[in-house]
């Protein structure tokens, strides 16, 4: 179980990536790693119909993501050397880079692309919470950076005060790994089991996310 | 594919690592057509030919050396006995292959009675069931629904039986004593142990196929990984003809040596198709 738990507003982002690289340049994190990003999730189609009227289902939004510090975290459990535990102190998940061997099953397992192995590095690297600023009393940099504060961090009863347990498309059901990140969503928010018929959803910036 | 390119360390692993293992397995069944009561020249001979097997698992390990970010530390992952389904893998490798190289450096040293070495190539062919069941297991990870179903450790099994039995059908052959111990018990269980293998491996691969079908958006990947995959069943079918002519007909050197290498590349790319067929049920 974890202490502290995330908190997301779909109602307030506008994708604007700030998050992102406040966490960027925090971490020192170069090309190809991100620790949190944003997925920008879009779909549907515009149709005239026989008498000329126009109607569309359209939608976008964007789901702004970093490890969800899940209660039942699958890299903890696959993970080979225990390299990947919780924090003792803020039970925030981390991995011990003098102990990982950079096998990647973490980041196999993980269905939100939390963890990734940096080869330079030697080591499986992620998002941590910020938990040395938590024991602080501090928020992570990304929930500090945001402009238009649709993030947030706190305990887990404060967050669930929120919104709901993560359980919006493109993420994975909640049963999974029970993350602990909160969303209010958007008005265009689908489920994350998409009902059938849903009108060609995808990812749009697969290149920044994937 | 392109997630089997970043994963060929693996595939060479769980190739190599397997079929090499699987060998001890076709040397079992050959005990009782007296495989071990050869002249002393031809057991010599079988004793150099059992480096096969061993360079194939230790190649093996190696490869998977290079699949780590930092191989230095791999003895870490002992670290997860019992939860990590990669640590269980790697200990029951580790088993086999200390027994193995145990078993091989005594035999060449002239060290090993008969009773010991039936003892021993038994135990290891059971470790070698074992090695490959958890080679499969492995990849029993929840939010992987493709690779988290009994077709994965069926495969690998299947892959260890009929590599197995292709290149232990080598070794017999280069020590000139596959005409001796292929007699009919031996040419049953032998056979039935090619298509045991065969069956196992085509099943969990179509296994594989159809649950990667079912998943929607998945469609393109599993589109660009069907020619592959027709490919390697091809192979898998046609090695098992060549190991099961070399048994039932006259044996011959060249039939058994293609066998092997056709056995080899088709669950190299069965390997590969595996891997390129890594679906998650996130992002
Ligand atoms: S890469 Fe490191 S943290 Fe991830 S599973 Fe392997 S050993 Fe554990």
């Amino acid at each position: 179980m974890s202490t502290y738990g995330f908190y997301f507003d779909g109602t307030r982002c506008t994708a604007c990536k700030t998050c992102v690289y406040a966490c960027k340049d925090k971490n020192d994190l170069g090309l190809g790693f991100a620790y949190r990003k944003v997925f920008e999730y879009t779909g549907g189609s515009t149709n005239r119909d026989g008498g000329g009227a126009i109607s569309t289902d359209c939608f976008a939004y964007s789901v702004s993501l970093s490890c969800n510090h899940c209660d039942d975290a699958v890299c903890i459990e696959v993970c080979p050397t225990a390299a990947m535990h919780r924090d003792p102190e803020t039970e925030l998940v981390c991995v011990d880079a003098k102990v990982c061997i950079g096998c990647g099953y973490c980041a196999l397992s993980c269905p939100y692309r939390a963890p990734k192995v940096d080869r330079e590095k030697g080591h499986s690297v992620k998002c941590d919470g910020c938990h040395h600023l938590v024991k602080n009393d501090e928020a992570p940099v990304c929930v500090l950076a945001c402009p238009t504060r649709a993030l947030g961090f706190g305990t887990i009863p404060d967050m669930q005060a929120k919104g709901e347990q993560a359980n919006i498309a493109p993420l994975p059901t909640k049963e999974y790994t029970k993350p602990n990140m909160f969303i209010k969503p958007s008005k265009d928010a689908l489920p994350a089991a998409l009902p059938a018929g849903t009108n060609n959803a995808f990812i749009a910036n697969p290149l920044e996310v994937l | 594919m392109e997630h089997a390119y970043a994963e060929l360390p693996l595939a060479a692993f769980s190739t190599l690592a397997s079929i090499g293992a699987g060998v001890f397995v076709a040397l079992a069944l050959a005990i009782p057509g007296g495989l071990f009561s050869s002249s002393p020249e031809k057991l010599k001979k079988i004793d150099r030919l059992t480096a096969i097997p061993v360079l194939l698992v230790g190649v093996g390990f190696i490869a998977a050396m290079f699949h780590l970010a930092t191989p230095l530390n791999a003895l870490n992952a002992l670290n997860g006995v019992g939860r990590s389904p990669l640590t269980n893998e790697v200990v029951v490798g580790l088993a086999f292959m200390v027994v193995a190289l145990a078993y091989w450096v005594a035999a060449l040293t002239g060290r090993l009675g008969l009773g010991v070495r039936k003892a021993l190539v038994s135990v290891l062919a059971v470790l070698a069931v074992f090695f490959a069941g958890f080679i499969g297991l492995a990849y029993a990870i929840p939010t992987i629904p493709t690779w988290n179903t009994p077709f994965a450790p069926a495969s690998m099994l299947g892959y260890c039986l009929l590599g197995g039995s292709l290149f232990g059908l080598l070794i017999l052959q280069a020590a000139d004593v596959l005409k001796d111990v292929a007699s009919g018990s031996f040419k049953v269980l032998f056979v039935a142990l090619g298509l045991l293998g065969a069956a196992a491996a085509v099943i969990g691969t179509l296994g594989l196929f159809m649950v990667a079908g079912g998943i929607e958006a998945a469609g393109h990947q599993v589109a660009a990984a069907l020619p592959w995959l027709v490919g390697s069943i091809a192979g898998l079918v046609l090695s098992l003809a060549l190991a099961v002519i070399s048994v039932v007909r006259v044996p011959r050197l060249g039939v058994v040596a293609l066998g092997c290498l056709v056995v080899l590349c088709s669950v190299f790319v069965g390997r590969l198709v595996f891997y390129a067929l890594y679906i998650t049920v996130g992002v």
